[in-house]
């Protein structure tokens, strides 16, 4: 009933109760006692920690990891990890490069055995159950194209959007690319109930940009999450 | 973002939350927000219940609605004002 009333509401419809869906962020973190760092590369805490916070709070669904920074870590950002909060993206692989190199030397397209994933399936496949069983649901959150152009090219990509609009537009089509793998490994290999794309830097954009290079680059990654019946969010 | 395509959007604590329902309600999607975590867990003196208040009186109005944060919690926060807040929510929730 819970879960069926979250994802009716998140579809639009009035319902009978006011649902509850957080955005956790780290907080599990605290509350298993743990450092940021080791709980989100921790299949087990992972796995607790979204129980423990649905149970604790009694919401209807929950985020399994919620890390703006999981897939420009494994596309090649190096990351400064914290003691409280998601890591830090302290260098960027096509930072330095003029925008005439970015197309080729794009990193090649993750899959479900490139960085944390493995990790994460792990910790989806313990939580899971555990969730259905409290009628809670399981909530993988990703990251939109803005948020991945913007780790791996950094502050540069604003200015491409300037100087380079080409460049930009592979760089946004190649990030939207990634952000529908990930949204095909919660929908599909993990099960989660609901998919939620994070692209909180998008908001940076006027709304022609915005239409221009996030929008079409949403849409594949719609189109998986419908094609797997599951519910999805845009969260910015 | 309404029209992305998504089944639903949620926003951070900036947005006026009605207005977002009004948007939420003509693109017949589901809207998550806005409860303000700055503002009332992590300083002392807000009434972190008021804003619970605020989110369902305004949320509630329009179809979709969803309760939630405005931002994600990554940084320790004082757990008994979330506890108080969530406990004015579920009491509120019908």
């Amino acid at each position: 009933m819970a879960k069926e009333l979250l994802i009716r509401a998140l579809r639009g419809e009035r319902v009978e109760q006011t649902p509850w869906l957080p955005h956790i962020g780290t907080h599990a973190a605290q509350l298993l006692d743990v450092s940021a760092e080791r709980y989100l590369q921790d299949a087990e805490l992972l796995a607790r920690g979204a129980v423990l916070c649905a149970e604790r709070y009694r919401c209807d669904g929950i985020p399994l990891l919620d890390d703006p920074q999981m897939e420009a870590i494994a596309l090649g950002c190096v990351p400064h990890w914290s003691e409280q909060g998601p890591a830090s993206i302290v260098a960027s692989p096509l930072y330095a490069l003029p925008a005439e190199q970015v197309v080729a030397q794009l990193p090649p397209l993750p899959d479900e055995t490139i960085g944390r994933w493995p990790t994460v399936i792990a910790a989806g496949a313990r939580a899971k159950p555990e969730l259905e069983r409290r009628d809670i649901a399981l909530v993988g959150v990703a990251a939109g194209p803005c948020t991945i152009a913007y780790q791996i090219r950094g502050l540069a990509l604003f200015t491409d959007l300037f100087h380079h609009p080409e460049s930009a537009a592979a760089l946004f089509a190649y990030a939207g690319q990634v952000s529908a793998i990930s949204a095909r490994i919660y929908a599909e290999m993990i099960g989660c109930d609901i998919v939620a794309i994070n692209d909180t830097p998008a908001t940076m954009l006027q709304p022609s940009y915005f239409r221009q290079y996030v929008l079409p680059n949403l849409q594949p990654t719609w189109e998986i999450i419908r094609h797997a019946d599951k519910t999805s969010s845009l969260w910015a | 973002m309404a029209g992305s395509g998504a089944h639903s959007i949620a926003i951070d604590e900036c947005m006026a939350l009605a207005y977002v329902g009004e948007i939420a309600k003509e693109h017949h999607i589901g809207f998550i927000g806005n409860f303000h975590v700055t503002a009332v867990l992590f300083e002392e003196t807000e009434d972190p219940t008021a804003d619970v208040q605020r989110c369902m009186h305004e949320g509630k109005r329009f179809p979709g609605y969803v309760f939630g944060l405005g931002g994600p919690l990554t940084r320790h926060i004082r757990l008994s004002r979330l506890e108080e807040a969530v406990a004015a929510y579920h009491v509120r929730r019908r």
